[in-house]
């Protein structure tokens, strides 16, 4: 075992609300991780991405013009994405499970409830960059694999094709 | 390529970043007092709108108030976020907007701003919970 160390991690913030961005990038701050970029939107993200080559993207849900979830999707199917593998976990106030849902077909990696604390956030970061879920690319979905637990499945198989599981390209030491 | 030894995160790392947070909490007591005032700008332009023309506004309530929601309990105010939280839900559920909603909106700011003004951090104490009590009754009757 060792201590979590992001000095060499790169993270992308993307939040509308500047006083909340502060108040990420303190919490980052604090754990060693002073590369971060900020962006106001999901465009703005993107348009960042083309000169920061993130290794993880914190996110928040209600934007404009652009929100977290269409950033998303950008990222794991836009043909022009910088890295369709990128860690993403969204920062919302919304935990409804329709909400949720809708989220998780979007490609997000994890949540964190808003308001945040110092635990919540510095978990979900270490879980996406020490344990990367394997993504999955199936006839309608790419992006991390959406079931949580390793367990038999028992019921009608529905999918047409069998999913196919895919290892992001590097593991983060941080 | 990392090595596989596994990752884990110290108490001194969560304790760290707690402290930071705090250190933030009086630029946080600034930022909540602005949105108090552009929430009762908000407020006070809807006051003067027609009941047609409140929805727009109260749209941008809406966003106000979960950003207001989403800041509170970090910094400790708790009772913030949960007015704010109950003030979104107010805020979705409602089409229509007579004189007697806007009051049950502006209860909710006056309650932001009692907590906030009154620097109450944590869940607050029975009379917050009265005040929570009342602010669910105005909202169920809306009015």
């Amino acid at each position: 075992m060792k201590s979590f160390d992001g000095s060499r991690l790169k993270v992308l913030v993307v939040e509308d609300n500047a006083n909340f961005r502060q108040l990420i990038r303190t919490v980052l701050g604090a754990l060693g991780i002073t590369q971060v970029v900020e962006a106001s939107d999901g465009q703005d993200g993107l348009d960042r991405l083309k000169d920061f080559s993130a290794d993880l993207a914190l996110v928040d849900w209600k934007m404009e013009p652009m929100d977290g979830l269409a950033f998303a999707q950008k990222i794991r199917h836009g043909p022009g994405s910088p890295n369709p593998f990128l860690p993403i976990i969204l920062l919302t106030g919304y935990v409804e499970g329709a909400l949720m849902a809708e989220a998780r077909d979007a490609g997000i990696n994890e949540f964190v409830q808003k308001p945040i604390s110092a635990r919540s956030i510095v978990s979900h970061i270490v879980a996406a960059v020490s344990e990367p879920r394997p993504f999955v690319r199936s006839d309608d979905y790419f992006g991390p694999d959406r079931r949580r637990k390793r367990q038999p499945f028992s019921g009608e198989e529905r999918r047409i094709q069998a999913p196919v599981l895919l290892l992001p390209p590097r593991r983060l030491e941080g | 390529m990392a090595d596989e030894a596994e990752i884990t995160l110290d108490q001194e790392q969560i304790e760290r970043a707690e402290a930071v947070i705090a250190q933030l909490v009086s630029s946080y007591l600034l930022w909540v007092r602005a949105d108090l005032l552009r929430l009762r700008d908000l407020w006070e332009q809807a006051e003067a709108a027609s009941p047609a023309d409140r929805k727009r506004i109260f749209t941008a309530m809406f966003r106000l108030t979960h950003d207001v929601k989403g800041q509170g309990g970090s910094f400790g105010y708790d009772l913030v976020s949960e007015i704010a939280d109950r003030l979104c839900r107010y805020l979705e559920r409602t089409d229509q907007w007579p004189d007697p909603a806007l009051a049950v909106v502006k209860a909710h700011i006056d309650a932001i701003a009692t907590v906030v003004e009154g620097d109450i951090q944590g869940p607050g104490d029975d009379s917050h919970r009265h005040m929570l009590l009342t602010l669910e009754e105005r909202a169920r009757n809306g009015a």
